[in-house]
């Protein structure tokens, strides 16, 4: 008995399909499901995570300014803490939105298992395009802060060195 | 990217195992450092240790970087020919990509949760030994 899932040859008859999508490729995706939900859970587990000692730092910030030494340098450390706390909640949003779109992908894949249909190929592909060209501008903009931060350091050093 | 990060990795882990065992030499503190009679830490073995392990970290690294890679040339035949075995393969590809990532997130947890409790287990050792 032929099996129906088998990979598609070139030359011959035209790959077994479901609604103009092959069966080969819906069963890639779909095998793909698990592991893109798998990352997205992760994702969100970890912003949470971040986004939880964002505000524990800026709460603890918060506290030290009010119960240490009254003035500048109590103020100012309050202020340091709150800072650091509010950059960790911005970089969870940012970190946020790729996970959101591995969760996306994830939906449309299980569209496309559903329908079949060329549509929900498309938007899962889609999909997948948004998240890695999100990823790939993260990436652009994380190495040229690093390379900001290591010009900036190397200077503040020659500046302030013996 | 991932292969940029996968050679300084390597370099990194190069590094920390030759010049680590000349850096984790034992040297002569000043008296105001260390107790009387007490010798210095030696910092060899444990930055051999540690550069293995970064370049056993840039091996793992290294493989999504590849199947990444693949993936690439399997979207670019798909570009030039249009036909649904390229879609099926670019497609197995990223499946192979995902499948890795999600396993070593896995991996990475299980070991993590495995080094916080031997540490714990580790501390509460030392800390009920008489001293």
């Amino acid at each position: 008995m032929d099996n129906p899932y088998q990979t598609s040859t070139h030359g011959g008859a035209p790959p077994p399909s479901i609604g103009g999508v092959t069966i080969g490729t819906v069963q890639g995706l779909a095998a793909t499901k698990p592991w893109v939900r798998f990352c997205a859970i992760i994702g969100f587990i970890l912003t949470g995570i971040m986004v939880f000692f964002g505000l524990l730092i800026m709460a603890s910030g918060m506290l030290a300014g009010m119960a240490g030494p009254s003035g500048t340098k109590g103020a100012m450390a309050g202020g340091t803490a709150a800072g650091i706390g509010v950059f960790y909640i911005l970089l969870a949003a940012v970190y946020l939105i790729p996970s959101i779109r591995l969760w996306k992908y994830g939906s449309a894949i299980l569209n496309l298992m559903m329908s079949g249909s060329v549509t929900d190929l498309d938007n899962a592909l889609e999909q997948h395009r948004a998240f890695w060209k999100f990823v790939g501008i993260l990436m652009i903009i994380g190495t040229l802060i690093s390379i900001l931060f290591i010009v900036g350091g190397m200077f503040f050093f020659t500046a302030t060195g013996p | 990217m991932g292969f940029l990060g996968t050679i300084f990795m390597i370099i990194y882990g190069i590094m920390m195992a030759f010049f680590g065992v000349m850096i984790g030499q034992p040297q002569m503190p000043s008296p105001s450092q260390m107790p009387a009679g007490a010798k210095p830490p030696d910092m060899t073995g444990f930055m051999s240790v540690m550069g293995v392990f970064y370049l056993l970290l840039a091996f793992f690294y290294l493989i999504p970087s590849v199947k990444l890679w693949k993936f690439g040339r399997a979207i670019k035949r798909l570009c030039l020919s249009g036909s649904n075995q390229d879609l099926e393969q670019a497609i197995e590809q990223q499946r192979g990509f995902w499948k890795f990532v999600g396993i070593l997130i896995v991996v990475v947890f299980v070991t993590s949760i495995l080094f916080g409790i031997v540490a714990t287990v580790a501390m509460m050792a030392s800390m009920q030994r008489p001293r």
